[in-house]
């Protein structure tokens, strides 16, 4: 621990400075102090010297070797002649400015004992920023260096006024004035409280730039003065700080133990004979006049006293030393590792830019510009291969479906009417048993786009029903499905039938629901599509309308057609639907892609669909059978020949893709030997 | 309207069907600006269409006329106030804040469909067809389909995991199974679009004849 009350980094013993360790080796080895012609030291100044009061000598039988020998340099120095007392007698080597400071401190003096201040009031506190004087007088006054101008600029109003009070010109209105400043510095010192803070000394009283007592004690060779009567210690400095203040120097153990390591463990030393003799006395006896008289008060307040010990860390008394609060007291210490004053490290803005990194930069720019340019697609073989290859596809079909069509010719025959398929021969029986005049239910639940297949499949199934007398009601599970109904009915079959809207088929419209909407319209067809319409005038319930009116479940109706090309709404017809039928039968005109899956249910024992055509084939063999040319023989043609074309396309791709496999496959082993 | 205005509305209707269906045809050499025009044409179209169907078809007939004609619709008023309920609580559907109170009504819906749909595939999907003479070959084939999806495996020493061998049997029939189901449905597909193709072609040449040469 320090006297600071914390620890002191490891190298502080290491790079103490050069002037302490030269007043270490010269206290520890006895050697002479610097030469007085030499410059003063940071913090001391040549008036130092003289302002300290000399020392009583110790006994010779206590103390240090090092100590011993630094008396007996000094009992070398008794037989040489005795140098005049620097701190009174100015000597040849002191420099001007000294003079004048003596001459001013004298001065000031003997105008202090002779003004009214109290007693008990301490000295400094007459002149305002005395501690500044103090300051100044370390430093070379501007009167040194004689330049009139600067000594006007630098020192302050109320030093020029004091010295201008020391010059036989002065008025004696402003020696009135002055004489009275002490009592009006008093009211503000009493307006700030400054006495009523007990224990707390101005923290710029205490030097504490100075060098420790013991450091003093050592430069001065001997301890302090036994003389200095603990009465002249500065009424700012507390009873506690007194306590606290290094007792008298005979009191002092220089212990080895006592002392920094680096002190202790130098070797003493022997000084050469040279040195020691051109070695002044370090410490020269004041002669007994002078010892304190002209030593003012405030000034001898102000002495580089003993520094108080340090108190423990945290406790209230702590001083800090360092950084910009220095001189503070009671504050909580902060860790010596982590403070550190000094300049802020700078960092360089500039960046530090290697060849790695310009390169790596070059080749990022080199990318972006890469991307950013516009680039042709690199066309494959492959891509132009399967792009001729649809392009001829393409052709192919639509040469093998227009010729036909333009050529309009009947080249090809229908399937043969004695070998219709299952479905087909099935719905030509149900249309021929259906009794003149039922109703029976259309239901147009397909997409738009199959529109041309189911009519190819559908319009011989049409005709069939209306040359029997079967009076249609339709309707859809798809928004559109009823409208392509009656387009159907109306344009399709128009050139053979002459339909009257609303007397020969009814359209019930959209039913909304799916599965759940057609398992209602089976149980109660007239509550769920309530559908009206005018009939002269009056508006009229189509359920109120013949045959409907007989119509009360599904069941009522004499067959029912669904055409979908969908097999989840044909699914839908056949779960929902067929359990309510009852022996109303059920036939399905569907797309081809829907064919597969409706199959099981046509050919069940249950029997669920009671009859199933497919596409434009089944539509042929009907028309076929039933003799007679709708769209199917119209499609007829074009749909043989693009579908032979289609056929021996798809073979032929087949076998170039096989044949492609195979090579691939082959020549593989060989590039696999290759490489 | 006349007969004449009907005519030449139904030409310039033919016309248009032509334009667009050659729109629509060019897509055979490739994807073009004016095949997605038609597209976005037929889209719109048939989203109007659905919504003023549904209008007259559905709300109108189910929900206003009832309110202005309640005795004549048969319905009670509980069975009106909970059609008007159930119609409200839809439409919070509309905003995310009042999402919620919609949820009944979604909850209603949802149940009475799967309800409806699975009560109708039990019986009339599940039990004829597994009673039919067909039976079981129908079941053979749904069994086979999902071993062959079964992919669990164990490894023997250092060898690679492998299927069970009477898994590996089965899975194969699977794979036959699949594989004629998915040529029946591409082939059914392809006579189907083959012949829309036809009768597209069939009614430009028809219609272009007809307006070319009387």
């Amino acid at each position: 621990m320090s006297d600071f009350g914390f620890e002191l980094p490891d190298d502080s013993e290491e790079e103490a400075p050069d002037w302490l360790e030269g007043i270490g080796d010269d206290a520890h080895s006895g050697q002479a102090p610097p030469p007085e012609d030499s410059q003063p030291a940071e913090g001391e100044s040549p008036a130092d010297d003289a302002l300290i009061p000399p020392m009583d000598d110790h006994d010779d039988d206590e103390g240090p070797d090092w100590l011993q020998d630094i008396r007996s340099a000094e009992s070398v120095d008794d037989d040489r002649e005795e140098e005049p007392n620097r701190g009174d007698t100015p000597s040849e080597g002191d420099p001007d400015w000294l003079e004048n400071i003596r001459q001013k401190e004298q001065t000031r003096q003997q105008e202090l004992e002779t003004s009214a201040i109290p007693e008990d009031k301490e000295d400094f506190e007459t002149y305002p920023g005395g501690q500044d004087e103090y300051e100044d007088l370390s430093q070379p006054s501007p009167e040194e260096s004689g330049d009139p101008s600067a000594q006007e600029a630098s020192s302050p109003d109320w030093l020029s006024g004091l010295e201008d009070e020391t010059t036989p010109e002065a008025a004696p209105s402003e020696r009135a004035e002055f004489d009275a400043a002490p009592q009006s510095f008093d009211d503000l010192a009493a307006d700030a409280d400054l006495e009523d803070v007990p224990g707390e000394p101005p923290s710029g009283f205490v030097d504490t730039g100075s060098l420790p007592s013991w450091l003093v004690d050592i430069k001065r060779g001997g301890p302090p003065p036994e003389d200095t009567p603990p009465d002249e210690v500065p009424a700012f400095v507390s009873e506690d700080d007194q306590e606290n203040i290094l007792p008298p120097a005979e009191d002092i153990d220089l212990t080895p133990g006592d002392l920094p390591s680096w002190i202790s463990e130098s070797p003493p030393e022997e000084p050469p004979a040279e040195a020691q003799a051109e070695t002044p006395d370090p410490e020269p006896e004041h002669p007994p006049d002078l010892a304190r008289a002209n030593l003012p008060n405030w000034l001898h307040a102000m002495r580089p006293v003993d520094i108080p010990k340090a108190p423990e860390e945290g406790l209230p008394g702590h001083e800090e030393t360092l950084g910009p609060l220095a001189g503070l007291q009671n504050l909580i210490p902060a860790e010596p590792d982590i403070i550190q004053f000094g300049k802020s490290p700078t960092f360089s803005l500039k960046l530090d830019v290697t060849k790695t990194h310009e390169r790596s930069t070059d080749i990022l720019e080199q990318l972006i510009s890469e991307e950013s340019r516009d680039r042709k697609p690199r066309i494959s073989v492959e891509a132009i291969t399967q792009g001729a290859v649809r392009w001829v596809v393409a052709t192919l079909l639509l040469l093998s479906i227009a010729v036909p069509i333009m050529l309009g010719s009947d080249g090809i025959e229908l399937p043969a009417s004695d070998s219709p398929g299952e479905g087909t021969s099935r719905t030509l029986e149900l249309i021929h048993d259906l009794p003149p005049g039922g109703p029976v239910l259309v239901a147009f639940d397909y997409q738009p786009a199959f529109t041309g297949e189911l009519y190819a499949a559908s319009t011989a199934v049409f005709d069939h029903m209306l040359l029997r007398g079967a009076q249609l009601a339709i309707f859809s599970t798809h928004p559109t499905g009823a409208s392509q109904g009656v387009n159907f009915l109306q344009h399709t079959l128009a050139e053979k039938h002459t339909y009257i809207a609303d007397q020969l088929y009814v359209d019930l419209g959209y039913l909304a629901g799916g599965p759940a909407g057609l398992r209602t319209f089976a149980a109660n067809p007239a509550g769920t599509m309530p559908q009206f319409f005018d009939i002269e005038g009056a508006e009229v319930s189509i359920w109120d309308w013949a045959p409907l009116d007989q119509v009360e479940t599904v069941s009522d109706f004499a067959m029912v057609l669904v055409l979908t090309d969908s097999p989840e709404v044909a699914r839908a017809w056949i779960e929902q639907v067929d359990p309510l039928l009852g022996d109303t039968p059920l036939v399905m005109v569907v797309s081809e892609q829907a064919e597969p899956f409706l199959i099981p249910y046509y050919r069940s024992e249950a029997g669920q669909v009671d009859a199933l055509m497919a596409g434009i084939q089944d539509g042929a063999y009907y028309e076929s059978n039933r003799d007679s040319e709708h769209q199917a023989r119209a499609y007829w043609n074009s749909y043989s020949v693009a579908l032979g074309i289609s056929v021996a396309v798809i073979f032929l791709g087949s076998l170039v893709g096989a044949a492609s496999m195979l090579i691939a496959r082959f020549r593989r082993p060989a590039k696999e030997a290759k490489e | 309207m006349t007969a004449f205005a009907v005519e030449n509305l139904a030409i310039f209707g033919n016309l248009i069907a032509i334009i667009l269906s050659v729109f629509v045809l060019l897509y055979a050499f490739g994807d073009s600006p004016v095949f997605r025009l038609a597209i976005h044409i037929f889209i719109g179209v048939a989203a109007g269409y659905a919504a003023g169907i549904v209008w007259h078809s559905v709300v109108v007939p189910q929900l206003f006329a009832p309110m202005v004609a309640l005795e004549a619709s048969g319905l009670t008023p509980l069975d009106m106030l909970l059609r008007v309920v159930l119609v409200v609580l839809l439409l919070t559907k509309l905003s995310p804040r009042t999402a919620r109170f919609g949820n009944p009504a979604s909850a209603y819906l949802v149940g009475i469909g799967a309800a409806v749909a699975v009560g109708g595939a039990v019986r009339g999907t599940l039990f004829p067809l597994a009673s039919s003479y067909n039976g079981f070959f129908a079941m053979l084939g749904t069994v086979a389909t999902l071993i062959y999806f079964h992919f669990g495996a164990r490894s023997a020493g250092q060898q690679p995991p492998r299927r069970n061998r009477i898994i590996e049997i089965i899975a194969v029939a699977g794979k036959v199974f699949i594989t004629v189901t998915f040529a029946a449905m591409f082939a059914g597909v392809f006579l189907a679009s083959l012949v829309a193709l036809v009768e597209r072609l069939h009614f430009i040449w028809t219609n272009l004849s007809t307006l070319l040469f009387g």
